[in-house]
């Protein structure tokens, strides 16, 4: 059954649908892919050239590439700040990022099976209050949380970034493993209760197994989003020694002078790397994700 | 949870052969221990929306009741900031306006564009990956810095988009710095990052099944045809999906306008958009009490249209049963 | 041998039960046998050993009276009361202290259980479930609390709280604080219920700061809150706390009662001596003590009694209390007066001159009504943020105190880049080498974020203790108490003495030194050397008329063939507006915080800029729009689009740097005394630091140390201090040296400094900028940019 509701027995039809596509139509597909991607990766390729370009010719030179290459604003960008290297932002947004996909994938399941599964007092209730969390604009939150950091001693340290997700606050992802859950036929849960699962048992032996790619897909959204998050790290975050990625590319733009924009360029390249790379290895289970995360319903 | 909640079956439905009295018995126990185990499940959850969730929003709600400028305690005003937000704050309503229009233009162009390319990448084949990952490339960038610059260069007066503009004859104007078009080029940057509803899409695409599409050809369906009778219905759940969620980011967009704008609203508040506003007058003008209202606000209205989605999602939104 | 019980007996004919009856029960004998017997008693010489008498009798005489702080001016007269009455009863009273300390308490009152026959237990801090259960071994009799089952006596300082708060809503005040007593005091909750209830009827604002201990050091460590509060009078736990405060807040430079009035409870003789006499509330302790003594005598044998005595107390209206500074509203004049006539009927004495406290006063009768939510809510908003925000604990005030000598680590935090980083870092090591126990955690960060970070740090009460701040945040953290008051080292600790006149005071807001210019700096106008020379016209020069620089304008572009726009159209530009402004005798703000120009003046202006647009001097909107970010890559003259750019004058290196064309500066057109030296940032210590004093000298070191000057060169701007400046100038680049040239230059020409900007300057700034896009965009004509400026600008400033 598991396997069924994988994507194994639809991609047998949609390779065949291939096969018979014609020629001129593959065609003309492949060259509107080609120009969309051009159109799309322009401002990209044109951030990449100038992260090639010296300072001066970043000013004068507004085209798509360099007339000079230089690869000094990457050296000058990662050795930018005496004292620490970009590398220490990227290892610190690692671990930040890291342990927030780890968070999240662990509560908002949990969270998700509970709202998907289980019936209980004022469920529904609760529900609402998830979804009405999406809602709130964070910006007025900031400091009465970061007041309660505080008094747990915890700024400074990467723990405000993660622990509360260890509690299952990004609403957002228990959304979608409970879209995702929904969709995980109800006999399965019938049959292994009948069998005398407890609801922790449903939950270990049908539910975890099958929820797999719901999981991925949270992970790689959390990597993605904690990666590029900036005002939470600006506000936990002080030593420059325990910065991170975003934090540390606004470091650039203070030098209110030209030279710095391209070392910023430079390094704003290199901090998309992790995660389109992190992407691209990841995509295919990311699209199974939610293949299966019953958003049909 | 409309979306899969509109097809209710109880199991017992569908399993009316099996034994009803042992079934009884297993479901009376089951019931209780589900009611336990469901809190279980929430406790962190919970703990969460109290520990760190419920209070500062909480808090926030009585904050939108007082003045307060983040270092003195706050001072009691009732209904204040309401009554000023709606009667004595005209760039309050600006900011609804520009809000507004930028949701209602930048939500269907970035579907539009993530579901065309959808359509375009759902058949897989080799190295399909790796296109899918570049057409997700702009959603990376998020916020960064480097947006603010990327985007003069591309709409400044002497942008590359002008010049695109100039090889046909067309003099451009500096379209991110005009008053008139500012907002439209924040669209586009809104639009241009369409890479999670698009992975959405595809997602959707690959689950409808293809006999549907074979079944239209043998009837003689063209492609756009089977596009309008088949695909656009059976992914009506994920573009429902995908607009909730949409409406959402677009009425709470904040990043573009703040990187494009240097954190401004600029020129001429044109891209002053609601939660920019907000973080203006909470951060830099120090009335915390008064963005907290607009806050609060901005959650009921939201929250509202929200719900009138899901209403009205019912009458277009096309369910398949997918417990097959 | 002395004189035995049978010796008085056999001499006075009576038996020796009646003499013992004599001295220990004298009611029960006869007057005239009683008279006899203690006639020849005091003949023989006998007196009664207590100690064996207490064998027999189980009494021994003696009363323990035990109170909170023997040093509290409260006390004396409760003791001596107690004591002299205690002796005509022919009791001995032992006094003992416990120091504020519940442990204390407890301990004393089980250590001369014994010894007492009772004990007065006077405003005790244990909980009243450990003075009940005392209560079963000792009779016991409370003062100042009420203990279920125990005699007490308490003063009614919750009607003195209640008039206290009428009288000072009577006088127009509308923010109170009230300076909350130490925990576990009943006294102080009866305060805070009385007043809460009271200040809700009055119509007024009342937040709770505490608890406090009750001393007057706690006083003087509240000022600095009472100052951030903005409240305009204080109601003290007691009269210690009060004066304390008025020493504090006098040392932040504020006056009682011109700026806060403030009131105490106890009407210790203190309060009389003390300048300004200190308005209070009368607590009759001397008849306390009394019929504490009358009720520990009467209940002694009979325990379990929850017997009360409440006796009255008495405002007594001294020199400390005066009408509220600056009424906001119009009718606020009328209201005091009405508020004044009720006054009379709630036990006020109104002491004009020389004071003699009241004893008896009028009784008032007891309104109670339990706090409401909204006091309630506003109590607990107290308890998070503003308490967070924390004033100084420790050296109270801001008492310049003796330099530090233990290890003392301060945090740092500025916004700025690499080179910024690089060179303060050196300083503040060069200035750990000079005082080795002094360290610094460096936090800095760029531009981006820096006012998000700095006000959540100080909302959560870890703000830094030494950073940077400009004139977008100086008023906003000053007024609000954020910034440490550096007034009172400022002459000692912080040399300002080689300052230019117009730096000295340029960190002033409202009487309070909020920050230290860390750096002199002055608007100018850069132009493209190069290019105007290749278009054989005359350089921009000092004094140049307004009119002049646009004309200057239109032939450059003229000129340059429509290649290059004469001038950058500075009208969104604060600076320029306020330069123009005062070359005409007016001013961007007044002293008192409102705009010093009329919609036609803001007309005029931008008038001025659309027609310099007409006569094509100046760029397209979007250019202007572009260069009004403030970045110096976007300037008109490094992009090359303009000839000039408006920026300040130490901004030259980093200008030069960009373009291959020659740069030269000069002031901002017309008439120089429109400028003035400004602090182009400030440097600012925390309220909260726990070490002003380093702070203070760190600070010193800062803007004054000509080493320190050396390294910091010109990159905040110039040196403030003038002689670390020209040692400077020969170490530094062509272009600093240029800009000091400049800067020197002009000083002889500078007029006199504006006042600093109110509160809300930062929202005018940016609103000044959409207004004048708005013209420039055509978006609006100059009069409705104008006056649609103003409506918004003056609701920012008076907010």
């Amino acid at each position: 059954m598991a396997a069924q509701l994988m994507t194994g027995p639809r991609a047998v039809p949609a390779r065949r649908t291939t096969r018979r596509g014609r020629p001129v139509g593959r065609v003309v597909r492949a060259v509107v892919v080609l120009v969309l991607l051009c159109l799309v990766l322009y401002p990209l390729v044109w951030m990449v050239g100038n992260s090639l370009k010296s300072p001066t010719e970043i000013a004068s030179n507004t085209g798509l590439l360099p007339k000079h290459w230089t690869w000094a604003n990457y050296h000058d960008g990662w050795f930018g700040l005496p004292s620490v290297t970009f590398g220490r932002f990227f290892v610190n947004s690692l671990i930040v990022s890291l342990g927030v996909v780890l968070a999240n994938m662990a509560s908002c399941l949990v969270t998700a099976y509970a709202f998907a599964r289980l019936r209980f007092p004022l469920r529904r209730f609760w529900f609402a209050i998830m979804i009405g969390t999406l809602l709130m604009p964070n910006h007025v939150l900031v400091i009465p949380q970061y007041i309660l950091f505080r008094h747990l001693n915890w700024i400074n340290t990467p723990l405000p970034l993660v622990v509360p997700k260890l509690l299952a606050t990004e609403a957002f992802f228990v959304f979608l493993i409970v879209q995702f859950m929904r969709g995980i036929p109800r006999e399965l849960d019938e049959a292994a209760r009948l069998d005398g699962c407890s609801p922790y048992g449903v939950f270990r032996h049908v539910i975890l197994p099958l929820v797999r790619p719901a999981l991925v897909t949270t992970a790689i959204f959390s990597f993605i989003w904690t990666w590029n998050d900036f005002f939470s790290q600006l506000i936990y975050l002080n030593d420059l020694p325990r910065k991170t990625v975003p934090v540390g590319l606004r470091m650039f733009m203070d030098a209110t002078g030209q030279e710095s924009i391209g070392p910023m360029f430079a390094m704003a390249v290199v901090s998309l790397l992790p995660v389109f790379f992190f992407f691209a290895a990841f995509q295919r289970l990311l699209v199974e994700g939610i293949n299966t995360s019953g958003l049909k319903g | 949870m409309a979306l899969t909640t509109a097809s209710p079956r109880t199991p017992g439905d569908r399993t009316p052969d099996r034994a009803p009295v042992a079934r009884r018995r297993g479901r009376a126990s089951w019931r209780t221990r589900e009611r336990s185990a469901g809190y279980v499940f929430l406790t962190p959850w919970l703990l969460g929306l109290l520990g760190v969730t419920a209070a500062p929003t909480l808090y926030s709600l009585y904050l939108s009741f007082t003045n307060y400028d983040l270092f003195t305690t706050p001072q009691w005003v009732g209904l204040h900031n309401y009554q000023r937000m709606f009667t004595n704050d005209p760039q309050f309503w600006h900011a609804v306006r520009v809000t507004v229009l930028y949701a209602v233009v930048a939500v269907p162009l970035k579907l539009a564009a993530a579901l065309g390319v959808a359509l375009l990448l759902a058949r897989e084949r080799r190295g399909i990956g790796w296109v899918r990952a570049l057409f997700y490339l702009p959603s990376l960038l998020g916020g960064s810095v480097a947006l603010a610059i990327v985007w003069q260069a591309m709409f400044g007066g002497t942008g590359a988009v002008n010049h695109a503009l100039g090889l046909v004859g067309i003099h451009g104007k500096a379209w991110v710095n005009d008053p008139d078009t500012a907002l439209g080029t924040l669209v586009l940057l809104g639009a241009w990052q369409f890479g999670a509803p698009m992975v959405i899409f595809l997602a959707g695409l690959k689950q409808i099944p293809s006999d549907l599409h074979e079944a239209a050809a043998v009837d003689g369906a063209g492609a756009w045809r089977s596009f309008w009778r088949i695909t656009l219905p059976m992914l009506s759940p994920v573009l429902f999906f995908n607009l909730v969620l949409e409406v959402i980011h677009a009425f709470q967009t904040f990043t573009p306008a703040f990187v494009v704008s240097n954190g401004l609203g600029g020129p001429v508040d044109s891209t002053m958009v609601y939660t920019l506003y907000l973080y203006l007058r909470g951060w830099s003008d120090f009335e915390m009490g008064y963005a907290s209202a607009l806050a609060w606000v901005f959650l009921a209205v939201v929250g509202l249209l929200t719900a009138v989605l899901f209403r009205t999602g019912r009458l277009w939104v096309h369910y398949s049963d997918s417990e097959d | 041998m002395p004189t035995t019980i049978r010796d008085v007996a056999k001499a006075s004919g009576v038996h020796a039960s009646t003499v013992s009856r004599t001295f220990t029960a004298p009611r029960m004998v006869n007057p005239e046998t009683r008279s006899r017997v203690l006639a020849v008693a005091e003949a023989m010489g006998y007196r009664p050993n207590r100690a064996a008498r207490a064998l027999i009798t189980g009494r021994t005489h003696n009363l323990g009276l035990i109170v909170a702080d023997i040093a509290n001016p409260f006390f004396p007269p409760l003791i001596k009361a107690s004591e002299s009455y205690a002796r005509q009863r022919d009791y001995h009273l032992f006094v003992a202290d416990t120091d504020e300390d519940p442990v204390v308490e407890e301990e004393l009152v089980q250590a001369i259980a014994r010894q007492v026959d009772g004990v007065l237990l006077c405003s005790p801090r244990m909980g009243n479930g450990l003075i009940d259960q005392l209560g079963r071994d000792v009779p016991l009799v409370v003062i100042n609390r009420v203990v279920a089952g125990l005699p007490s006596v308490v003063m009614d300082v919750g009607q003195g709280a209640r008039t206290a708060i009428t009288h000072l809503a009577g006088l127009g005040h509308e923010r109170v604080v009230l300076l909350s007593g130490p925990r576990g005091s009943w006294t102080n909750r009866e305060i805070r219920r009385a007043a809460t209830a009271t200040a809700r009827s009055c119509g007024l604002t009342l937040t709770v700061h505490g608890p406090n201990p009750p001393t007057e050091h706690a006083g003087a460590a509240a000022a600095c809150h009472v100052q951030r509060s903005g409240a305009t009078a204080v109601l003290a736990y007691n009269d210690l706390m009060a004066i304390g405060l008025i020493d504090g807040l006098m040392r932040l430079g504020m006056r009682v009662p011109r700026d806060v009035s403030v009131v105490g409870i106890d009407d210790i003789p203190l309060s009389r001596l003390v300048r300004p006499r200190l308005t209070t509330v009368a607590t009759p302790t001397a008849a306390a003590g009394r019929a504490a003594v009358d009720m520990l005598l009467q209940h002694g044998a009979d325990r379990r009694t929850s017997a009360k005595v409440t006796l009255q107390t008495t405002l007594v209206v001294r020199d400390s209390t005066g009408p509220a500074p600056r009424p906001r509203r119009a009718g606020t004049d009328a209201a005091p007066r009405k508020r004044a006539a009720n006054l009379t009927s709630q036990g006020v004495i109104v002491m004009p001159s020389s004071p003699s406290p009241a004893v008896d006063p009028p009784s008032v009768a007891r309104r109670r009504s339990g706090p409401t939510r909204r006091n309630v809510l506003a109590v607990l908003g107290v308890g998070v943020p503003a308490a967070l925000a924390g004033c100084s604990s420790g050296s109270g005030g801001s008492q310049p105190a003796a330099q530090e000598t233990g290890p003392v680590e301060l945090s740092v935090f500025w916004w700025g880049a690499q080179a910024r980083a690089d060179i303060t870092d050196k300083v503040l090591k060069l200035y750990t080498q000079k005082h080795p126990n002094v360290t610094f955690k460096q936090q800095w960060q760029g531009n981006a974020g820096y006012y998000d970070k700095l006000a959540t740090m100080a909302a959560g009460g870890t703000a830094p203790d030494i950073f940077q701040i400009d004139d977008n945040g100086l008023t906003e953290y000053t007024t609000k108490g954020i910034c440490l008051d550096l007034k009172p080292y400022v002459g000692n600790h912080i040399k300002v003495d080689k300052f230019p006149a117009s730096l000295r005071n340029s960190g002033v807001v409202r009487g309070r030194v909020g920050g230290i210019a860390a750096a002199e700096n002055t608007p100018a106008m850069f132009y493209d050397k190069t290019a105007v020379t290749q278009l054989g016209l005359p350089e921009p020069t000092v004094g140049m008329t307004w009119a002049q620089l646009i004309d200057w304008g239109a032939q450059v572009f003229n000129e340059s063939g429509g290649k290059l726009y004469g001038t950058m159209d500075p009208s969104g530009d604060y600076k320029a507006l306020e330069v123009w402004l005062r070359q005409q005798g007016k001013d961007l703000y007044t002293p008192d915080g409102t705009f010093g120009f009329a919609a036609d003046d803001l007309t005029g202006w931008f008038r001025l800029w659309a027609d310099a647009a007409t006569k094509k001097a100046t760029p397209p909107a979007d250019l202007i729009h572009t260069a009004n970010s403030g970045d110096v890559a976007k300037q008109l003259i490094e992009t090359k689009k303009g000839a000039t750019s408006f920026l300040w004058s130490n901004q030259l290196s980093t200008l030069q740097k960009g373009t291959d064309h020659q740069l030269g500066l000069v002031t901002y057109p017309g008439d120089p005394k429109g400028e003035w030296a400004r602090a182009s940032m400030y440097w600012s210590g925390y309220s909260g630091t726990k070490h002003k004093s380093t702070v203070a000298d760190v600070i010193n070191f800062l803007v004054n140390d000509p080493d320190a000057g050396k390294i910091l060169g010109a990159e905040r701007g110039l040196a403030p201090n003038l002689d670390v400046r020209a040692q400077v100038a020969p170490t530094l680049k062509a272009t600093d040296q240029t800009s000091v040239t400049f800067e020197t230059g002009l000083a002889a020409k500078f007029g006199p400094t504006p006042p600093v900007p109110p509160k809300g300057h930062s929202q005018v700034k940016t609103l000044l900028v959409t207004a004048a896009e708005s013209v420039q965009y055509k978006k609006a004509t100059p009069s409705a940019a104008a006056s649609s400026f103003l409506g918004q600008a003056k609701a920012a400033i008076a907010a």
